[in-house]
């Protein structure tokens, strides 16, 4: 049973992982997605779609044409729009709701629409073990990628080299004291910050109720890729559990009272 | 008739919103709401509060628009069966949960969909009005072709017009989180987006927005259909709320009368941007912002003490305003009153009054009682400025 989704993020191993036996591949569709270096034609889909824009309308009615004839197996998306144009479609559903998922009576509600959702990583371990036992379907669980923070719809990279007389790139690496590392990517579409060291939640491999577990590898080296998902080696990555073992603070203002 | 949506941290703010013109106001509960440093309104201010607004036929709207986690669901039927049993006019919410709940447990009150559900498309417009959603409120992000779209479906639909703006499409950050720890989708936001990133070998990376004014475009949202123009800023002062709400109350009666010029509309644009110490510009609705609608150096914000007193009465007899003190102010200095029910107007302090009305030359001590000779009559509640703009030097 394929119970690995694993997006693509770079062209020459797709076919390396096209034969691992359990693995599902996702691709971010081109013009459809903020973040990815690497973006594919619908024609080139023939597993998982992934679609985490915000869409408006011209762009809904552009990617209801484009999925009208895809053989895709199924599609990854954040807008709440798009179920309106995959509902009838026969393909898998599976809400992303970036930092949105953080419930199970959410979750259940959601997928009264959907196939599945993914389950926010900005939660911890028990966070998400009760979640995956109350959810009336199987979800997907995020074990191993880069942990998105945030996404604007401004070109905040291009903005700064503009303003800094600098070249603009559109991907770069930066701190902030106390030390925390920053990946950005950027594209016609937006910027989105990870956090810079990868996400590793493999200790959430073994849980119950999963439809896949989803390896987002933005930036990892392609040496890394296939000893990652063969075989779980993360020797050489710089990784973190982030909030798995944090839990966030949710009544600040009872702190500073 | 497009609906002025106010902040509202506090009892005071509330007051001070409707005063200064809002026809509504929003705030959150002690429990369920973003903005946990605001002071926030407990169960029976929240009653309190609803009572006060209907008896002056204005309307809340209750904010229960954190992102839940397993265990914040405890309480929040209660919660919500609260709300309705003091029959406030509706809530502002994105967590899914919240408006099946609402729909479920039969509740009266309607259900606006926050910016936080990233909203700009009728598809998802659908999806929402068919769990019970009566309104939504656009994300920043929202364009004016977007707009329209979205307000042809027939929904209500409600835009922010002033105050601070995230980097993010609201909801899809917790930079607050990865620093801090604090939960920014459950009212502990840091504000990282504020903070200078290191980049190797070239300047610090900032990406802190201006704030949003829609200024320029308030007459084209009227005419557009928007139902409500909201303001940001639950914790801002109170004279922050009456100054912004008195802006944008002025400027949606001016358009609405074809009276609103570009120089009033430039004379309130300083008043604003005074006013909250930053720039502010109209963001995304009529292009994708760049360069001009961020900040670059750090925090490019003066503080001022513009705001020197709040008028406590008039003494008609002697011709003398009783004001409590806010800062520094002294004689010889030129000054504003501005109220809801007046036309701005200068003044030079010529003499000050302690409380036991002995002269003094400064007044240096927030919450002093002074009193000012002036031969204009005031109302409470209005307010003394230090004068920085001539409405004159616009018009």
């Amino acid at each position: 049973m394929k119970n690995k989704l694993v997006t693509v993020i770079n062209r020459e191993i797709i076919n390396d992982l096209r034969g691992i036996r359990d693995v599902e591949l996702l691709y971010p569709l081109k013009s459809f997605c903020v973040g990815y270096e690497i973006e594919f034609s619908i024609d080139e889909i023939d597993g998982y779609i992934l679609v985490n824009r915000i869409l408006e309308d011209k762009d809904l009615d552009i990617l209801e044409k484009l999925l009208a004839n895809s053989k895709a197996k199924g599609i990854v998306f954040d807008d709440i729009g798009i179920i309106e144009i995959v509902k009838d479609l026969p393909m898998t559903k599976i809400l992303l709701l970036d930092h949105i998922a953080t419930n199970y009576e959410s979750i259940n509600y959601y997928l009264e629409y959907v196939d599945s959702v993914i389950i926010s990583n900005d939660l911890t371990k028990e966070e998400i073990e009760e979640i995956l036992k109350k959810a009336n379907k199987p979800l997907v669980v995020n074990v191993f990628g880069l942990k998105t923070l945030m996404y604007s719809r401004r070109l905040l990279l291009s903005n700064y080299a503009i303003y800094r007389n600098l070249k603009i790139e559109r991907k770069m690496d930066a701190t902030i004291s106390p030390l925390k590392y920053f990946k950005i990517i950027e594209n016609d579409y937006g910027t989105k910050f990870y956090a810079g060291k990868y996400f590793n939640g493999l200790e959430l491999l073994n849980c119950s109720n999963v439809l896949f577990y989803w390896y987002d590898l933005i930036d990892l080296e392609q040496d890394k890729i296939l000893p990652l998902i063969k075989d779980n080696k993360i020797d050489d990555i710089n990784s973190d559990m982030l909030f798995l073992d944090k839990p966030t603070i949710y009544k600040v203002g009872d702190i500073n009272d | 008739m497009t609906e002025l949506l106010a902040p509202a941290g506090d009892f005071e703010k509330l007051k001070f919103a409707f005063l200064y013109g809002a026809d509504a106001v929003y705030f959150g509960g002690q429990n369920f709401s973003l903005r946990a440093n605001a002071k926030n309104f407990n169960l029976e201010e929240m009653k309190e509060a609803t009572t006060y607004a209907h008896s002056i036929n204005k309307k809340v709207y209750i904010t229960v628009n954190i992102v839940f986690h397993n265990q914040d669901l405890v309480g929040l039927d209660e919660y919500l069966k609260y709300l309705d049993s003091i029959n406030v006019d509706g809530i502002i919410a994105s967590d899914i949960l919240v408006i099946k709940k609402v729909k479920e447990l039969n509740l009266n009150f309607s259900v606006c969909l926050s910016t936080q559900a990233s909203l700009l498309n009728k598809r998802a417009v659908k999806f929402w009005k068919n769990l019970g959603v009566s309104r939504v409120v656009m994300a920043r992000e929202a364009s004016k072709e977007q707009i329209k779209i979205i307000k042809d479906t027939g929904i209500e639909v409600e835009t922010f017009i002033h105050g601070a703006m995230c980097t993010s499409f609201s909801g899809k950050c917790v930079l607050s989180n990865y620093v801090t720890l604090r939960d920014s989708n459950r009212g502990g936001c840091a504000q990282i987006c504020r903070w200078n990133f290191n980049v190797l070998d070239k300047p610090d990376l900032t990406i802190t927005p201006k704030d949003l004014n829609m200024i320029p475009f308030i007459k084209d949202e009227i005419d557009l259909g928007v139902d409500s123009f909201k303001i940001e800023g639950r914790m801002r002062s109170i004279y922050y709320i009456s100054t912004v709400i008195l802006c944008y109350r002025r400027m949606i009666d001016a358009a609405l009368n074809n009276k609103l010029t570009s120089n009033l509309e430039n004379y309130y644009l300083n008043i604003l941007n005074r006013c909250a110490n930053r720039e502010s510009t109209p963001q995304f609705y009529d292009k994708l912002p760049g360069v001009d609608e961020q900040y670059f150096n750090s925090r490019e914000e003066l503080s001022n003490q513009d705001f020197l007193g709040l008028v406590l009465g008039y003494d008609k007899e002697n011709k003398m305003v009783i004001l409590e003190s806010r800062n520094y102010f002294k004689v010889g200095d030129e000054v504003q009153f501005f109220g809801p029910n007046m036309e701005t107007f200068n003044w030079t302090i010529n003499k000050i009054y302690n409380e036991n009305l002995e002269e003094i030359d400064v007044s240096r001590h927030p919450k002093a009682i002074v009193k000012i000779p002036l031969n204009k009559a005031v109302e409470k509640d209005d307010m003394m400025r230090l004068k920085v703009f001539d409405k004159n030097d616009f018009l």
